[in-house]
Order: C-alpha cells, then sequence, then structure tokens
C-alpha cells in the first residue's frame, strides 16, 4: 500500500517516534522530506524547563532535547563532535531555541 | 573567492545524477548514529592496520648524584588491524513488473535502489554495534566496537572483556555478564575510567529504552529533584527521538537513541562512549551499485555492495557499559 500526501510518498515510518520519511519525484530530482512530530516534545521541554525553574546544574544536568534531523541539520552533532563547544553553546543560548531547551540558564 | 556572474553551478543544474551513498548519507544520518558519527575514510587493502604507542604511567624519578646510568627497555607500540566485511544487499524485479502502472512504483527498481541503500546502512551500523569478533579468510568480517573495548569498561558480574589479540591478530568476543539496570554510578564510572585515560567522550549510543533511563538521572537525590509528566493518554513519546544535550561532571556530552541497537537484547545491553577522533570506518569498496549485473532471463537484477572495516584508532578513547537492561526493565 502506499501513502501519499499530495505528491509526496511514504518512505519510511516510525512508529515509536512517529518519524516519516516521505520522497517525490520530479522526473529529474528525488526530493526528501522528514516529518517529526514535535509538539509532545516542545510541551515536555517546557515543563521540564518550569519544573527545574531556579535550580542550579547538578550532576547530568539535562540541558536540551533536540529533534534528532534537527541537530544534524543544524551541524550541532558536527560541532559537538569537534569540540565547538561556542558554536553549540551560542546556538543553545540563542532564545529562538528556546522550544528545545530543557534547562533554564546560560551555559 | 567571488563567483563570476552566470557562472552555471552545479546546486543549479536540475539533471545531475546523485550518487546513491551520498542520499542515503543526507536523508537517514540518524538512523545510523555511531556510523554518521564518525569520520569515513579509504583503505587499500582487506586487513588495514594501524599502530598504537602511548606513555609510561607518571611515577617518582629521583636520582642519586653521581650514579650510573641504567637504561629502561623501551616497549614496542602495539600493532593493531581489523578485516574488511563485504555487505550486499540484493533484489530481482521482473521486466512485467518494471512496466506496468503500479501503485507508487513501490516495486520498481530506482525505489528498491534507495530502499536497499538505507537498509545496507543500518547493516553497517548494526556490523558495529554488534558482538562479533574479527575473522580473516575469504568470508571476511570485521570487529565490532564491543570486541575491541577492555579499557574504559563496566561489565555485569562474570562478564569479561574482549579486545585485541596480538598473537592471532583477531579481535575476541567479550564474555557476557548479568544484566543490570543502567545507573548513574554505571555513568559516571566508565566517565571516569575515559577521564583518567585521556578519553574525551562528546556522544553516547545507546538503545532507545536505555536513552529514557537516562533522562530519569535528573531525579537523582544528588540532583535537582524532578518529576516527569506522563505523556498524555494516546500521546507518543517523543522524548525518544532526541538528542540529548547534557552537563555532566565530566564534560558535555550529547546522548543519541540508536534505534538499530534496539533490534536484540544483544545489541541493546551495550551503551557505547564515543570520542569520534578515536574511531573511523574505512571502505575499501564504497557502498555502490553493481551496474554489471549479468541480465538473465525475463527480469531485471540489482545489486548493492560495499566492502569496510571499523578502525578503532585506540580503544582507550572509547567506553563501554556493557550488560544493561536495554529494551525493558527486565530485559
Amino acid at each position: 500500500m502506499v501513502i501519499r500526501d499530495g505528491d509526496w510518498k511514504l518512505f519510511d515510518h516510525d512508529f515509536l517516534t512517529g518519524r516519516s520519511v516521505w520522497v517525490m519525484e520530479d522526473g529529474n530530482k528525488t526530493h526528501w522530506r522528514t516529518d517529526y512530530p514535535v509538539e509532545n516534545l516542545v510541551r515536555q521541554n517546557a515543563f521540564s524547563r518550569n519544573a527545574t525553574a531556579g535550580n542550579g546544574f547538578g550532576e547530568w544536568t539535562k540541558v536540551a532535547s533536540i529533534p534528532l534531523n534537527l541537530a544534524h541539520s543544524e551541524s550541532l552533532v558536527r560541532a559537538h563532535s569537534e569540540g565547538d563547544d561556542r558554536y553549540v553553546k551560542r546556538w543553545l543560548n540563542d532564545g529562538d531555541n528556546r522550544a528545545w531547551r530543557s534547562f533554564e540558564g546560560r551555559l | 573567492m567571488a563567483v563570476v556572474t552566470n557562472t552555471f553551478q552545479s546546486t543549479q543544474a536540475v539533471g545531475n545524477r546523485e550518487e546513491l551513498s551520498d542520499v542515503v548519507s543526507r536523508i537517514t544520518p540518524e538512523d545510523t548514529p555511531i556510523y554518521s558519527l564518525i569520520e569515513k575514510g579509504r583503505c587499500v587493502t582487506v586487513h588495514p592496520e594501524w599502530e598504537t604507542d602511548e606513555l609510561v604511567a607518571p611515577g617518582a624519578n629521583i636520582r642519586e648524584e653521581g650514579e650510573e646510568y641504567a637504561f629502561g627497555a623501551i616497549a614496542p607500540p602495539k600493532r593493531l588491524g581489523n578485516y574488511t566485511q563485504i555487505m550486499r544487499k540484493d533484489w530481482i524485479i521482473s521486466a512485467t513488473q518494471e512496466v506496468v502502472s503500479e501503485a507508487g512504483n513501490v516495486q520498481k527498481r530506482k525505489y528498491q535502489k534507495l530502499k536497499k541503500g538505507v537498509e545496507i546502512r543500518k547493516d553497517v551500523e548494526f556490523a558495529i554495534a554488534d558482538t562479533n569478533a574479527s575473522a580473516g579468510g575469504a568470508t571476511r568480517e570485521f570487529g565490532s566496537l564491543n570486541t575491541w573495548i577492555e579499557t574504559n569498561v563496566s561489565r555485569g558480574a562474570t562478564g569479561a572483556n574482549g579486545g585485541f589479540n596480538p598473537g592471532t591478530g583477531l579481535t575476541v568476543a567479550p564474555v557476557t555478564g548479568t544484566q543490570r539496570a543502567f545507573t548513574k554510578a554505571i555513568l559516571d564510572d566508565v566517565m571516569q575510567q575515559g577521564y583518567q585515560n585521556g578519553a574525551n567522550f562528546r556522544h553516547v549510543s545507546v538503545s532507545p529504552y536505555v536513552k529514557s533511563v537516562f533522562v530519569t538521572f535528573m531525579s537523582d537525590a544528588n540532583v535537582a529533584p524532578f518529576r516527569y509528566a506522563v505523556s498524555q493518554g494516546g500521546e507518543r513519546n517523543t522524548i525518544v527521538a532526541t538528542a540529548d544535550y547534557y552537563e555532566g561532571p565530566f564534560g558535555t556530552v550529547m546522548i543519541h537513541p540508536n534505534r538499530v541497537q534496539a533490534v536484540s537484547t544483544g545489541l541493546a545491553r551495550n551503551a557505547f562512549f564515543i570520542d569520534t577522533d578515536m574511531l573511523s570506518f574505512l571502505w575499501l569498496r564504497n557502498i555502490q551499485e553493481d551496474r554489471d549485473v549479468a541480465k538473465t532471463g525475463d527480469a531485471d537484477k540489482g545489486v548493492i555492495i560495499g566492502e569496510g572495516t571499523l578502525k578503532v584508532h585506540n580503544e582507550k578513547g572509547l567506553g563501554i557499559a556493557a550488560d544493561l537492561f536495554g529494551l525493558s526493565a527486565a530485559s
């Protein structure tokens, strides 16, 4: 069975995480699209931010939960591997990325 | 440097062919966390070898006045090696099926090629994360990560390290121990061993269940007290599909859920601590389509094949917490 979303065709779906990969052929090129449901994650992150508000950094503080595709496409994984902590921390401290932070506090 | 106006760049072209392994790497880096993290290189033999050398541990160094010199022996560097492994995916589609109008073209060649490309990459990840020792000969096999690591290790009772055997030139599979729950003590133990041995763990690859256990460490008595809301009825627990960034006592680490490790208890029982500088994957033959498969009969055959090996630059830069309950609280 083929599941379609307009011209897009479902390539892969992960029931555990809800991640789905879609593919579209336009004759010359193959286009890919990955959908992640993040509503729950944003809410969970907001919940942890609120619950830990005012706490200091302890041992093993989860600072952020970032959707996997975003972590790769924003080069966070690569920057972290290469030891470019300044880049990663700047990204995490950026107010635009607050949705992925699960602990307040400047890194 | 500036580009001269009207230079036609490959990024503007629409008809350029995309190479299979590139396409596959781009769409699914998160499917194969360890393989995606590490550097990819080339090798030119089926048995690439390398050496590791180390400093003697520091000690007291006090000499008497006028003392005659004595000379210590030099320990030769260790010579290590791994064998390449051939991985293959294949399919055959009848010529009629290739041309009939079919909903979604799921059974067509191009689609199969993409699908098998994704699958073979996951097989590479599987081979890195499983517990197979290296083997030479015609059916070669590379020693998995698990078989190399013997320094920064936490194993269950009766578990024993494998490691590289310089006599045979092969790695030895570790002995599995009694399974136990993943705890902060195990985590800190491996992190500390790594720190003392000069490792710089940046990433941890675990089964999705172990990653969910990780989150509960925040509720540890020594850490900020914390309770998690149970996800509301029927909603997905999206927390497993994330890279979590932790500030820990030994630096910051990123925790990756590895779905390939969730395939079986054998793979799920290990948590790998990775310094990406200490690991690379060498391709003797990159994953590619064999375009010269002889056509016989009224069908179209396809083969994707690759041959490569895992290079563990120095196992002291890597760590493992083995024998964990990796799929559930009791398995």
